[in-house]
């Protein structure tokens, strides 16, 4: 009798063990993010915010505790860049882009651990009142997009003069792109509306 | 070998329900976590707001901040009934209250342009209250999130914004 129970506890251990370890391991992997996620080029979305089930809740609370309803808010994140490599600081990339079609909008590089990166000009991200457009009559007509303004965004750990956001030392980057009171177009073409491209330079 | 069966049954079955009882535990553990820090370390108290003004690098209570935004934070309790949520906020700006059960479900968001006044003045009660309230919340205990977007780093805007913050209060009706 005793034999069985120690049998049993030694199970009931070891399967507590197991399975939260393989939870939070399956969680933190690339295929739970694809399974409520869909995808536009590099950039990844969760179309539905509504935390329904316990897995897309506990996700949400281990990537992004307190995010908003797509109601409000719509998170488009990026960890590879368009060639699906891997966004690290051991390479620069730039990021050409045009005006998201929201009320408010911004761009947020984050470190391995998700918190935003240490730098001394304490540069974490760029928002339509603190990047600087491309002056209209230089655009570059590879990157212009027809009657808007566009801008590049330089992720690098060496400072750059325009648009810089430092990367560190990560070996794994994150960015995020929030939208804000985004238009009913967004919300009707996640996967199609147009994204910046991340282009890996160095 | 009846025997070997059965330890391995209750091993498979164990597993899985281990798997399930911990994704289902995880956003109460994170919540639990980050309200803990807050008692704590930084001595809030419930229905008391805390400040946090553009997180930087030094920010490390919650993943993923928006360095845009200036916060308001506070952990609500309805035990004693529905309470206030008075304040004035800025007409020239971005700013929303979101509402957050404890397992981290937001069932609650309205901005700036939803109400009809910069000028605060919100009942908050449990939704089987009898009284009439503004926002009915499913839960005794929650987490509310005031976001204000900074539109400008520079110092007296920052300040003004955080004057405006530093004017909410969750009052007992």
């Amino acid at each position: 009798m005793l034999k069985r129970s120690i049998i049993f506890l030694i199970l009931i251990i070891a399967a507590a063990f197991i399975s939260g370890s393989f939870a939070i391991y399956n969680l933190k992997s690339k295929s739970s993010h694809h399974e409520f996620m869909v995808n536009n080029g590099t950039w990844r979305v969760n179309p539905s915010m509504d935390l329904k089930t316990p897995k897309q809740r506990a996700l949400i609370a281990i990537i992004g505790l307190f995010a908003l309803r797509e109601s409000e808010v719509v998170y488009f994140t990026a960890v590879d860049d368009s060639d699906g490599n891997p966004l690290s600081s051991t390479h620069d990339y730039i990021l050409s882009g045009s005006i998201p079609e929201a009320r408010y909008w911004s761009y947020t590089l984050y470190g391995e651990d998700d918190f935003l990166i240490p730098n001394e000009q304490k540069l974490y991200g760029y928002n339509g009142n603190t990047i600087q457009y491309m002056p209209q009559d230089s655009l570059n007509p590879e990157i212009h997009v027809s009657g808007q303004l566009s801008y590049t965004i330089e992720i690098s750990s060496e400072e750059k003069e325009r648009n810089w956001l430092p990367s560190g030392n990560n070996k794994q980057l994150a960015l995020t792109l929030r939208l804000y009171n985004p238009s009913p177009e967004v919300y009707q073409n996640l996967e199609t509306i147009p994204l910046p491209e991340i282009t890996r330079i160095k | 070998m009846k025997r070997l069966i059965i330890y391995g049954l209750s091993f498979i079955l164990l597993c899985i329900g281990f798997y399930h009882a911990t994704i289902y535990a995880i956003p109460y553990y994170v919540y639990g976590k980050f309200h803990k820090t807050m008692v704590t370390q930084r001595g809030l108290d419930v229905n008391e707001f805390s400040f946090i003004m553009a997180p930087d690098e030094s920010s490390r209570l919650v993943v993923k901040p928006n360095p845009d935004f200036a916060y308001a934070s506070a952990f609500f309790d309805l035990s004693d009934g529905p309470v206030k949520l008075v304040g004035s906020m800025p007409d020239s700006t971005y700013w929303s209250i979101a509402l957050y059960k404890p397992n981290t479900i937001n069932f609650y968001i309205k901005n700036d342009m939803q109400y009809k006044s910069n000028a605060l003045d919100l009942t908050l009660g449990h939704q089987d209250s009898d009284l009439k309230v503004d926002i009915s919340s499913p839960v005794i205990k929650g987490f509310i999130l005031i976001r204000l977007l900074i539109k400008d780093r520079n110092q007296t805007v920052q300040d003004l914004m955080m004057s405006h913050l530093q004017t909410l209060s969750i009052d007992k009706i």
